[in-house]
């Protein structure tokens, strides 16, 4: 047994080995991966599957739920990812019949057969192991490591799915990030600057066809696709502390040459825009702003609250190997 | 009638050709015995979709890049331009016919004097409305199979130092005899760096006329039947067609609400190439994604994803086109937001195909 220990945390390892950790949106990912046409997934579209993904407060607090269901005409299946902020009272609420009635008659009403599945990574798998026995006898759990999502408890009612689901070959490292991490909980460097970068890829298409502002709200609500589904307060907050964020690289990276200026789309709501320099003319000039973005999602992936599990996994695996 | 029995109609019509003709090999005499055909992608941006087929036509020929002695000037009913010239000279030399009926692939034949039609060609793939369609092996090799004997092969294949750390180079050009065998020979043993840019050979009519494809979408014949030369056109419209409705039609991935506008879901497919060969430099490879290489014209930026995967977020410095890829070693993900980002999808398989893998595999349609 090998300790690591880091300025905020303390990680036990067997050997190399690390518990797979990663966000919601990683598992989330997966399951949307899973609806597709390709080989040796779980839920050929082909067959009549398809996915829909809504997001859920459960309580007063900011913590938002993603809810994935995955359906054809005779079966409805409920994804909820949970994690170590989760809670019971979270989950009751989430998982109440009536809740999970409402789910059926909104997107499945056909469907005969209804499951809930909650999904965890391999780090937080005990926890929620745990936090759901306290609240029911019978449920689904899949546990997401390195190399396989597999149930620790229940099963899929389809033997089918469940045999589709017993072969799969998956290498975690490459799910495809489908889903942008969601701003409220992004905890470290790598999701900071991954969800940074798909902001400012947006912000760019507007610059580069042409516009000569953008509204923020509106690059955002290209950038992140269940943007309508949150609450407006949050997105207030959201749009605030994204502004803020922005705001330094502006200054510090594009030398002042992307701005933000308020304005007023009518009398009573002012708006935040984001005013772009000329568009840039040759191969040179859009040099020079790409290494600009460069800076600027270097500051982005340092300025994470915390390291990432993979960069923990980096650093444990040269910490082992000596090098 | 067949989409390409409409178009021969068109071409016969245009050249004032009687059907008895046909059995005339070389039917455009004196001006000259070539045929070309150049198929484009319809790279047409929302707004020309909103119009009616007739405006949407007339629209897109006014935006394409001319010069002052010619013009393709749209039928009255929309369906076909011809090249009409103000040289009455020229226009003996070199005639046209763009067929604009597929909502995907734009078919324009040119019947004369090569390198006029060449000229022309070559100006129509400026526009950024047009993409010449890439041929990858898999339509070389299914087109190969309609010639007789193949006489000339060019091929090209260059791994980048930045990439691997001994790289492979397969380049050449072979005419004649040894073209058939040698053709047969690298596709059996050197498949990994065997990536065809040309090939020719002898069409299995009378006539014997020699058929050149090129990687670009492009086929020439120099002395034929024209209803022989159809039948490969039409081979080449099919497979190309299919290829190209296929991304349009199931591989732009797009997030939209659903009636009850709670719930959000996602279309369409990502599009994967599998490396048979790993990348031994991946750090390489997402240079020549982001940094602006002469051949890609792509900026942008990347992102670590995980310990194998890294996102790939960029713009065509010509086209303004975006294009977002993941990349591991041994796999290239693409993600086409919209139709007019499908141009950057055939230059990226054609960079792989060039410079990392000849026989990628893609699962994805």
């Amino acid at each position: 047994m090998k300790t690591v220990h880091f300025d905020h945390l303390t990680i036990d390892s067997t050997e190399s080995m690390l518990k797979y950790s990663c966000t919601n949106s990683r598992l989330v990912n997966w399951v949307l991966r899973q609806v597709n046409d390709q080989p040796g997934l779980i839920f050929p579209k082909r067959k009549g599957w398809s996915s829909r993904l809504k997001l859920l407060y459960p309580g007063d607090q900011n913590l938002v739920y993603f809810n994935v269901l995955v359906s054809n005409t005779t079966e409805l299946l409920v994804f909820i990812p949970i994690n170590d902020k989760s809670k019971a009272s979270h989950l009751k609420c989430i998982s109440n019949p009536q809740q999970i009635s409402e789910l059926k008659k909104q997107s499945c009403e056909t469907a005969k057969s209804v499951q809930v599945f909650y999904i965890a990574c391999e780090k937080n798998g005990a926890y929620a192991s745990e936090l759901l026995q306290s609240l029911f006898q019978n449920f689904n759990l899949m546990v997401l490591d390195y190399e396989k999502m597999s149930f620790v408890r229940g099963n899929f009612k389809n033997p089918r799915l469940e045999f589709r689901l017993s072969v799969q070959e998956l290498d975690t490292d490459l799910i495809p990030d489908l889903l942008p991490e969601n701003q409220q909980v992004i905890s470290d460097g790598i999701t900071n600057s991954l969800f940074y970068q798909n902001v400012l890829f947006h912000i760019n298409q507007y610059w580069l066809t042409g516009s000569s502002a953008v509204h923020l709200r509106t690059a955002l609500k290209n950038s992140i696709p269940y943007w309508k589904q949150y609450r407006k307060k949050d997105q207030q907050v959201i749009i605030r502390q994204i502004k803020e964020d922005l705001n330094k690289v502006f200054i510090e990276c594009y030398d002042s040459e992307f701005s933000f200026k308020d304005s007023s789309a009518n009398s009573s709501i002012s708006e935040t825009m984001i005013v772009f320099p000329e568009v840039p003319s040759g191969r040179k000039e859009l040099n020079n702003w790409s290494r600009k973005q460069e800076l600027a999602l270097g500051y982005f992936r340092d300025e994470g609250k915390q390291i990432s599990i993979e960069g923990l996994n980096f650093a444990m695996d040269s910490d082992l190997t000596g090098t | 009638m067949d989409f390409i029995n409409e178009l021969t109609e068109r071409v016969r019509q245009q050249i004032g050709l009687e059907l008895t003709s046909d059995e005339n090999f070389s039917f455009f005499q004196p001006a000259g015995n070539e045929h070309m055909v150049q198929f484009f992608y319809k790279n047409l941006s929302e707004e020309y979709w909103d119009l009616d087929m007739w405006n949407r036509h007339h629209l897109f020929l006014c935006d394409l890049p001319t010069k002052p002695d010619y013009e393709f000037v749209l039928d009255d009913d929309g369906r076909f331009a011809t090249l009409e010239h103000s040289d009455s000279k020229q226009s003996k030399e070199v005639a046209a016919v763009m067929d604009l009926r597929d909502d995907y692939i734009v078919v324009v034949y040119y019947f004369g004097d090569s390198k006029i039609c060449a000229r022309i060609n070559q100006l129509l793939k400026a526009s950024p409305n047009l993409h010449a369609c890439y041929l990858g092996m898999s339509i070389f090799e299914q087109v190969v199979c309609e010639l007789e004997q193949i006489t000339h092969l060019e091929f090209d294949f260059e791994q980048q130092s930045a990439m691997f750390s001994e790289p492979v180079n397969l380049k050449g050009t072979i005419s004649g005899q040894p073209a058939q065998l040698i053709y047969h020979q690298y596709l059996q043993n050197h498949k990994p760096f065997f990536n065809i840019q040309s090939i020719s050979g002898r069409i299995s009519d009378e006539s014997h006329g020699k058929v050149i494809f090129q990687f670009d979408g492009m086929a020439q014949v120099d002395d034929c039947r024209l209803s022989d030369f159809m039948q490969i056109v039409k081979l080449l419209f099919l497979l190309l067609r299919l290829k190209y409705k296929s991304l349009a039609d199931k591989c732009i991935l797009k997030w939209s609400g659903t009636e009850e506008k709670n719930y959000i879901s996602l279309d369409g497919n990502m599009i994967e190439f599998n490396l048979n060969k790993p990348i031994e430099k991946l750090e390489g490879l997402i240079r020549y994604l982001v940094k602006g290489d002469k051949q890609l014209l792509l900026y942008g930026s990347s992102e670590r994803i995980s310990r194998k995967l890294w996102s790939v977020k960029s713009i065509n410095v010509n086209s303004k086109s975006q294009i977002e890829l993941e990349v591991s070693d041994a796999m290239v993900r693409v993600y086409l937001k919209n139709r007019t980002s499908i141009p950057l999808l055939d230059s990226i398989e054609d960079f792989i195909r060039k410079h990392i893998a000849a026989d990628i595999e893609n699962s994805s349609f």
